[in-house]
């Protein structure tokens, strides 16, 4: 589905407006008072916003612009560098130019004349009396975009506080379902404790499955975006032994050639009972007791 | 489907959008202005999903995920938080809160649609 956003772009423009009124009063306030922290915070709130909304719109100059003045009051925010006069004056002045970049976008016209010069002054103030700490470049390390290998062993073992987070290990699964073909999927309930013992707001199942297609690395890793702190993954290529095998497929049709084993499914719908049944413990906590009235409907 | 997502945002444009997008998808929409307004909303509401901005003013995202995490009904509703690449401590505060996931800006309507299925059962 393509949703288009353009009906919203004046009233970006408009809120806009009122952002940059609401920054240049907070740099006055704090011009004034340099110790006024609700000042700074709406002053950086003011150029947040902005910036959050111009990217939506494709406003790459507005993007840029506010970037850099943001990394400039995320320092001054953090303490690294000292709200002083030379600092609101480079901000006022940025401020001012704040309006034209954003007129100039509003009418669809080149970046003002200046922007860039404005630009290099914010970045320089931001250097300004902070030493210069090691560049945080981006760890680049391996893209893990091969697409090649294409058959991946994954192992899921939820902590047991997943549930708190509003996660849900059914969902992950769902989600690799859906990038290929899941085989040899095994729940791991060794740390399922006897039914007294068990809280059902934990979770205590683990799996590992295999997962065959078309599928990077990187994609398999994604599934696991926001379960990095609250899940141990891994995910290897399955052994070179079981991967010739495959090779000698030309073209790579998606799950062509590997066949998942007749029982796979069965153990998916295994793991999957095994995680309602968890689910649905859980959702039972959640509810008031009630486990008096189907008795008393029987007996009545 | 009839689920109900409630909004967090001070922006009225971000608001605006991200309603648009979920209510084209079939949602119903609900809207807070921060924290505290939004914890108006939700009492006696049925919410299946949260999407909450962390930088606002009265109360920010990271008190009201802890607020709702404290409310028995939404103890395990998904919550999503807005970020942008910038604010790497605000994520992991709102992760320690107990936010379920979040949504990098700028805002992208279907990486929205497309991270609201990834957390929603």
């Amino acid at each position: 589905m393509k949703i288009d956003l353009a009906q919203f772009r004046a009233a970006f423009f408009e809120e806009a407006i009122e952002h940059q009124a609401a920054l240049e009063s907070g740099l006055l306030a704090l011009e004034r008072e340099p110790a006024d922290r609700e000042a700074l915070d709406r002053v950086f709130r003011a150029a947040h916003s902005i910036k959050g909304g111009s990217g939506t719109f494709g406003l790459t100059d507005v993007a840029r612009f506010t970037h850099v003045l943001e990394a400039l009051l995320d320092r001054l925010r953090g303490g690294q560098l000292q709200v002083t006069p030379a600092v609101t004056e480079v901000l006022l002045r940025a401020t001012d130019m704040l309006r034209e970049v954003l007129a100039a976008a509003r009418a669809g016209a080149p970046a003002p004349e200046g922007m860039e010069a404005m630009m290099a002054a914010l970045a320089e103030a931001q250097q300004a009396g902070a030493p210069t700490g090691p560049a945080v470049a981006p760890a680049a390390g391996p893209v893990a975009g091969d697409r090649a290998a294409s058959s991946w062993r994954v192992s899921l073992v939820p902590h047991v506080d997943l549930l708190q987070r509003g996660q849900d290990p059914l969902l992950l699964l769902r989600e690799l379902e859906a990038l290929g073909t899941l085989s040899e999927v095994v729940p791991d309930l060794t740390a399922l404790p006897a039914l007294a013992h068990l809280d059902p707001e934990r979770c205590y199942l683990g799996w590992s499955l295999r997962l065959t297609g078309e599928v990077s690395e990187a994609q398999v890793r994604e599934v696991f975006q926001f379960v990095e702190d609250t899940c141990d993954v891994t995910v290897a290529p399955v052994a070179a032994a079981t991967q010739a095998a495959k090779d000698g497929r030309a073209g790579g049709r998606p799950g062509a050639a590997s066949r998942p084993p007749r029982w796979s499914a069965g153990r998916l719908i295994a793991a999957r009972a095994t995680a309602a049944r968890a689910t649905a413990g859980r959702a039972a906590a959640l509810k008031p007791a009630r486990s008096a009235w189907p008795r008393r409907r029987w007996t009545s | 489907m009839g689920k109900t997502a409630l909004i967090v945002d001070d922006s009225t444009s971000m608001r605006q959008m991200v309603g648009f997008t979920l209510r084209e998808s079939g949602f119903t929409v609900l809207e807070g202005e921060n924290g505290k307004d939004a914890l108006g909303k939700l009492d006696g509401a049925a919410v299946q999903i949260i999407i909450t901005d962390l930088n606002m003013p009265v109360m920010d995202g990271i008190t009201f995920i802890k607020e709702v995490r404290t409310r028995p009904a939404h103890r395990f509703t998904p919550i999503l938080m807005l970020t942008t690449e910038s604010q790497d401590a605000s994520k992991q505060a709102g992760k320690a809160a107990g936010a379920t996931g979040w949504l990098v800006k700028p805002f992208d309507p279907e990486r929205l649609l497309q991270v609201v299925q990834k957390v929603l059962p």
